[in-house]
């Protein structure tokens, strides 16, 4: 299983030289099987960067969307495979409670906030709503669970022989509560445990937090906390707000390990990153002037699982 | 699980060809751990921030959560008990009309609430049976229906206006 973060920022796209190394672009996650079946984790404005990595050849993609806010949708006017007719696109996503995704795409996908109409795509489009049962896409068995944030959201776990991963993007699980709590009055607890690589929302600091309690978002400390409880290998904190640069992210990541001393390995989430997966044992590949993995997490010595470790030099 | 992934899957004709949350309660029985529904978890966090006392029954029944404000009446603390089967929590107190009369266990607002998945509203007298305190109280009980239609089970919210005891 191939991971790749084409976007990392949550809210807004922050295209800034301040901000090129964690990333500027939303959330778009890029789940390459082994037998080359290719998932892609929302589709935020990163998703314009994996249009160029996608092999010709692909006849099949499916698009999981972990809910419909802009920063998760906003590449997929933009997504080549939509416009090509030999394609297979399957779009995933959560539907209200009084309209299917459909119908809620189409506000997204017709004027006047895009030229082209959800109908008028090409390829062989298929829609489907979750969450509901387990399904299998490859060799991947992926599950999705409605999870804390405003409006219908999920998360997904996606399964492998090479391992699992978790995908939460956007959640609050910290929301009204003493958190943590127990897993199984907490939410994302079912997608989140046990997993090799969980991607998690760390959108604010401890002392931003309460001033967005209900925003749908956690801390870094809560995706730190969250973790544990679901005594996660790796966590890859993401969606960081757009007020944060590099610089104050090197920071915030720094300090929040340094405190909660975690025993499990944390991985920045930063643009361009590469994980590979097999066997229960990730390799980071990051991007190009991408810190090391160890610069973070040899401030705590906690380094449960080795990491191998290179410059992604492809 | 469904293979190919074609689980509740829409043309783009605009053919459903299957029903919103199919396979749900299969997943959730099938799954390894036991997370509560996002509905329940986020009903607790209401509660857990109310100063009304509330509680929440499961859908088998149990008392899965009460809070604070409600510890004083039942004379627990959810921190200590947990979560409370319904042959135990239903024994502590005995509900009566506003004239005295027990209410049976099967006209109770909860029971109604829970079996006929309607809200039901009542002022009643619940008699503590441990220690002998009564309180008369306007008690509001509406079933939990989650996304998908499910019965999740029930919540109570109570506005206790008089004590008595002895």
């Amino acid at each position: 299983m191939r991971i790749t973060l084409w976007g990392t920022r949550g809210s807004l796209a922050v295209p800034e030289a301040k901000t090129a190394r964690y990333g500027g672009d939303t959330s778009c996650v890029e789940v390459r099987g082994s037998d080359g079946t290719v998932l892609v984790l929302d589709a935020g404005t990163g998703i314009r960067q994996l249009n160029a990595s996608l092999p010709k050849a692909l006849k099949r993609i499916d698009v999981l969307l972990t809910h419909l806010h802009m920063d998760h949708i906003q590449g997929l006017g933009f997504f080549r495979p939509l416009y090509d007719p030999m394609r297979e696109v399957h779009l995933w996503g959560p539907p209200s409670l009084t309209l299917d995704l459909r119908t809620r795409l189409r506000r997204y996908l017709s004027p006047p906030l895009f030229p082209v109409y959800l109908h008028e795509l090409p390829c062989k489009l298929q829609l489907h709503e979750v969450p509901g049962a387990d399904f299998e896409v490859g060799e991947f068995h992926v599950s999705s669970e409605l999870v804390c944030h405003p409006g219908p959201t999920v998360g997904f776990r996606i399964s492998s022989a090479d391992g699992t991963l978790a995908y939460l993007p956007d959640h609050e699980p910290a929301l009204g509560i003493d958190f943590p709590l127990s897993g199984n009055w907490t939410s994302g607890y079912s997608v989140a445990a046990d997993v090799d690589v969980l991607i998690h929302d760390a959108q604010y600091t401890a002392e931003e937090y309460p001033e967005h309690v209900g925003w749908g978002h956690s801390s870094l400390q809560h995706a730190l906390e969250f973790a544990a409880l679901a005594r996660v290998k790796h966590l890859v904190p993401f969606h960081h707000d757009p007020a944060h640069n590099d610089e104050d992210l090197d920071r915030l990541m720094a300090v929040a390990i340094a405190a909660a001393k975690p025993a499990f390995i944390v991985i920045p989430g930063t643009e361009g990153t590469t994980f590979e997966l097999a066997d229960g044992v990730v390799q980071v590949f990051p991007a190009e002037g991408g810190k090391a993995i160890q610069e973070y997490n040899n401030l705590t010595l906690k380094l449960v699982v080795p990491v191998m470790y290179r410059l992604n030099q492809s | 699980v469904v293979a190919g992934g074609l689980a509740n899957a829409h043309h783009d004709s605009g053919e459903v060809q299957g029903p919103f949350f199919e396979g749900l309660e299969q997943r959730r029985d099938s799954a390894t751990m036991s997370q509560k529904p996002i509905e329940m978890i986020l009903i607790r966090q209401l509660a857990s921030s109310l100063s009304m006392p509330m509680l929440i029954v499961g859908p088998d029944g149990t008392l899965v959560f009460y809070n604070e404000p409600i510890e004083y009446y039942l004379g627990r603390r959810f921190e200590e008990t947990g979560e409370l089967p319904a042959d135990v929590w239903r024994t502590i107190w005995m509900p009566s009309d506003e004239n005295g009369v027990p209410i049976p266990l099967e006209e109770q607002p909860i029971t109604v609430a829970f079996r006929d998945q309607r809200p039901v509203h009542r002022r009643l007298w619940t008699h503590k049976l441990d220690d002998h305190i009564s309180w008369l109280a306007e008690v509001t009980c509406f079933p939990l229906m989650g996304q998908g239609k499910r019965h999740l089970g029930a919540a109570v919210i109570a506005w206790p206006i008089e004590e008595r005891r002895g």
